[in-house]
């Protein structure tokens, strides 16, 4: 009886812990779709509900701006990156045991360092060469994290390849260029999706090595929300923030709508 | 077969990364062994004076922070991820991916803006204390610990625990004795995943520790900007050693037992 009732105490005890962790992981959500509701200009305090932070985010042309610059950035980085990181993974296999753990490493190295220092040394060897800091330098620096993120991420697809596919194409007629394009990419293309959004969300998100590499131009969201945060954060911002918020849980689920409705047929 | 021609194509990411991941750190290293030039940037001249304040109690103290906030929210972060992992083992798979999912998703949405909405969830005199800082780091980087210990519970023969339990162990004895054993290499990983990121952030402490909470992050962010950039490199240079000290010295230690658990997060499996 004592027993039992420790296994239910031990299920009980569980449970709660789940609990407490959606709550931890929901509360501060919660807090941005509460002040996109708030009547203050800006969002410090709560003065009463107001629709005005939906109503007047057209207006709000530098927020707008920033949102672009946030996409055309992680469009470009993660692109790159995946590209990079792809040809990487699927290159090193030719590679001799002892150059290729040693490029393995550099690939992911990046991967063990706080933001910070990546950050810092960046801005540092940008300064040393004088490149002149703008759109340009915040992409290459997307692409550090990046690259190594989307090799790690598509390596193992990689690994899982038949290596006989690329023989048999090539046995077949197809050039190598059409081996890569009509066999081995549409087999990796579910990790190259998954790598690809990956990067885009770290690169969208990122705040410190976009804040230490942008020079005077490329205004991100995030460094925009950063200007924000000591005055309070305008209920625009958060209103932007909700419907995106909403736009990617629409998107994830239909996305596993029409990856479910697929699964059955392979 | 692999054709040999394809070992080029290995070689623009492996080069780009050579170049802008290692000639950095290469210039923070010599950065810290320059004179200070007050206008940014460094006198290209031998100077120890950035690592003689690096090297002071201030300086130390604030590692010494930084290694305590770290290892505490990673501590915190097993404390609730191992019951909430066991709790979620016993769920069906659709029920289990669908928790998963919903546990991650907030981390989408902007880490700025959800420090925001803690500082304004936080009692106002908890603002610039160290464990205020600990707490939002915890939930921001629990997911992190979450899923890898999930997988390593999903692995785990849960046969064992039934077993334990039926020959009379108590759940805490089934939990010590068996499950924490089989997925170790998943805290471990976790661990990792948490350890290293906290102890180079930024965001959190500067925001929710109102400005008096010093970490690493903050200390080496704040001399940037102050234009003494000897003296913070020679702080991103410790930082480093802070964090990759623990990770080697693991590997060192039981390269047989670890190197699944460092390769865990990073293998598919």
């Amino acid at each position: 009886m004592q027993h039992r009732f420790r296994q239910l105490a031990w299920h009980w005890l569980c449970g709660a812990a789940l609990v407490l962790v959606l709550a931890g992981m929901y509360l501060p959500v919660a807090m941005i779709f509460v002040y996109s509701f708030n009547a203050s200009r800006i969002g410090t305090v709560w003065t009463g509900f107001s629709l005005h932070g939906y109503t007047e985010l057209w207006d709000q042309a530098d927020l707008w701006r920033a949102l672009r610059a946030s996409c055309l950035i992680g469009c470009a980085a993660s692109t790159l990156s995946v590209v990079g990181g792809t040809l990487a993974a699927l290159g090193l296999r030719a590679w001799r045991p002892r150059t290729k753990l040693l490029a393995q490493g550099v690939l992911a190295l990046p991967l063990v360092m706080p933001d910070v220092i990546i950050a810092l040394s960046l801005a540092m060897f940008f300064s040393a060469l004088s490149v002149q800091q703008g759109w340009g330098t915040v992409v290459a620096a997307h692409c550090v994290f990046g690259i190594s993120y989307a090799f790690v991420v598509v390596l193992g697809a990689v690994e899982d390849l038949d290596r006989n596919l690329y023989a048999a194409a090539l046995d077949c007629g197809a050039s190598p260029w059409q081996a890569y394009g009509k066999v081995i990419v549409p087999i990796l293309m579910p990790s190259l999706v998954v790598a690809w959004l990956f990067v885009f969300a770290l690169s969208f998100d990122d705040f410190l090595i976009t804040f230490l590499t942008k020079g005077p131009g490329a205004d991100t969201l995030p460094i925009k929300i950063y200007s924000q945060m000591r005055f309070g954060i305008k209920p625009q911002t958060s209103a932007l923030f909700v419907l995106l918020f909403l736009a990617t849980l629409a998107g994830a689920v239909v996305a596993s709508r029409i990856v479910r409705r697929r699964e059955p047929a392979v | 077969m692999i054709s040999a021609s394809s070992r080029w194509l290995a070689l623009p990411a492996v080069l780009y990364l050579s170049v802008l991941f290692l000639g950095p750190t290469g210039v923070v290293l010599a950065y810290s062994f320059c004179e200070r030039d007050i206008y940014g940037g460094v006198e290209p001249r031998f100077s120890w004076e950035a690592w003689r304040m690096a090297t002071d109690r201030i300086t130390l103290s604030i590692l010494g922070r930084t290694v305590l906030l770290a290892a505490g929210v990673t501590a915190a972060n097993l404390l609730l991820a191992y019951p909430s992992a066991a709790a979620l083992a016993r769920l069906p798979r659709r029920q289990r991916s669908l928790w998963v999912l919903a546990i991650s998703f907030p981390m989408i949405t902007s880490l700025l803006l959800r420090t925001y909405g803690w500082m304004n969830v936080l009692p106002l005199s908890w603002r610039g204390t160290l464990p205020a800082v600990g707490l939002v780091l915890t939930f921001n980087y629990l997911p992190f610990m979450l899923l890898p210990l999930l997988k390593a519970y999903e692995r785990a023969d849960r046969t064992l625990v039934l077993a334990a339990l039926d020959l009379g162990a108590t759940p805490w004895q089934a939990f010590w004795r068996v499950t924490f054993p089989v997925t170790l290499w998943g805290a471990a990983s976790g661990a990792a995943l948490v350890f290293i990121p906290v102890s180079g952030e930024y965001l959190i402490p500067h925001f929710i520790g109102d400005g008096k909470v010093n970490v690493a992050g903050t200390l080496v962010l704040e001399w940037f900007q102050h234009r003494h950039w000897p003296y913070a490199a020679a702080c991103a240079v410790w930082l480093a050693a802070v964090v990759l000290a623990p990770i080697f010295a693991a590997l060192w230690w039981n390269a047989r037992d670890l190197a699944p658990a460092a390769a865990g997060p990073l293998s598919r499996r």
